[in-house]
């Protein structure tokens, strides 16, 4: 196990991360977390591509070890999401960083590619629009009488793919288990309001989509329809994995890492249009 | 024996929902999906049919068509249509997503439904199996 953590102070908050020592004359790749969640969901990822590259993992305020806002306030709205993740790329000194997310993480590569000066992105399970959950359901995830715990663990459980391991299943739903009622909703909630589609035509770094098919809410048409809005990026590489869903990078890390690998390949070398489906 | 195919109504399946969730899907639907908590009523309905079962902690101890004279605690009701899909993907998460189409109505105090959310999932989920 190559992977340290450590914390540093990003706008007076504590923040958690974690790194895997990978090479540091090359290429750097932050990594983002599904809703609710933490870092941990890379270090599957993180050991596979520890000899190429060097990648820095770390929780969103309110999520895993880091610090919550003040007053125990939660991220809300994907502008402060963006906002929040850059100031963390500036604190750790990274210099045109490849920025990997999945779910919200998948989303918010885009508001990052269109607003900060990013190498590359990847996006997994994401989308530019996401309108999909009940306000309802957002309310209730922080309410006295509702354990967020159990009454989401469903949600969780129907997106994982059908050929996942029961291990990294165990894993995934372990991760519902622990998560905070105020920090889900605040996530979801940003989540449901995510729409960046009027600006997907700003987006001109190189892309990689990775969809686990196995997802009947973040969908594949979806991705599809994120992607069509693409029109002045000239490197987009989609790699649809079947039989896996919604936490693609736990689920199957050894295929995202293959297919990142090749595209942070073909971009450093070649950097011109390619098209891959 | 006659060829034609006897249409079992909508509640002698939720009588045999009631066997198959007493019986070998038991110790999942109590345990993982916390059913042993859960002491009410739940009420499907599909097309115009309706059915209701009342568990006790976790149990199923009673099936009755339509909805009990103690009204409707918490449900879950769609065409046969929005059952069809249903059966494909087997999750009350996706069957309420707003992004889907043919989604399932939930019925009951929003709360008390939440606090239930596994329960009915996994319910209507073993209900899908023998539909």
């Amino acid at each position: 196990m190559g992977i340290n953590g450590f914390y540093i102070t990003v706008s007076g908050i504590k923040i958690y991360c974690e790194t895997n020592n990978g090479p540091e004359n090359g290429d750097t790749i932050i990594c983002l977390h599904t809703a609710g969640r933490e870092n941990r969901q890379y270090h599957d990822m993180m050991e596979i591509l520890k000899d190429k590259y060097q990648m820095i993992s770390f929780d969103m305020p309110a999520h895993g070890k880091s610090w919550p806002l003040a007053g125990n306030k939660v991220i809300n709205n994907y502008v402060d999401y963006g906002k929040f993740v850059w100031a963390v790329i500036e604190e750790l000194g990274v210099k045109d960083p490849i920025v990997i997310g999945c779910s919200m993480g998948g989303n918010i590569v885009y508001h990052l590619a269109q607003e900060y000066p990013v190498k590359a992105i990847c996006s997994m399970q994401g989308s530019d629009y996401t309108p999909t959950i009940d306000e309802k359901i957002l309310e209730l995830l922080n309410h006295p009488y509702v354990n967020p715990q159990h009454s989401h663990l469903e949600f969780s459980e129907c997106l994982i793919g059908s050929a996942t391991t029961q291990e990294r299943r165990d894993f995934i739903l372990w991760g519902v288990m622990q998560e905070i009622g105020i920090t889900k909703q605040g996530d979801l909630t940003q989540y449901n309001g995510f729409d960046v589609r009027e600006k997907m035509d700003q987006v001109t770094c190189p892309v990689l989509v990775v969809h686990g098919l196995d997802d009947k809410i973040a969908t594949g048409e979806m991705a599809e329809a994120t992607m069509s809005r693409l029109t002045n990026c000239k490197t987009i590489v989609y790699r649809p994995i079947e039989d896996y869903g919604h936490f693609i990078l736990v689920e199957n890390p050894e295929l995202v890492s293959v297919y990142l690998d090749e595209f942070i390949q073909m971009i450093d070398k070649q950097g011109k249009v390619e098209v891959l489906n | 024996m006659s060829m034609v195919e006897k249409k079992i109504s909508m509640y002698e399946k939720m009588l045999q929902l009631k066997e198959k969730i007493n019986g070998e899907e038991a110790q999942k639907f109590k345990e993982f999906y916390n059913g042993k908590f859960f002491s009410g009523d739940i009420t499907i309905t599909e097309k115009m049919e309706t059915v209701t079962l009342t568990f006790h902690h976790g149990k199923c101890i009673d099936v009755v068509e339509g909805i009990p004279n103690s009204g409707l605690d918490i449900g879950v009701s769609g065409s046969k249509e929005d059952w069809d899909k249903f059966v494909t993907h087997k999750s009350l998460s996706v069957a309420t997503n707003k992004g889907n189409s043919n989604n399932l109505t939930t019925h009951g105090g929003a709360i008390r439904f939440r606090q239930n959310f596994n329960v009915v999932a996994q319910l209507i989920r073993v209900y899908a199996s023998i539909r």
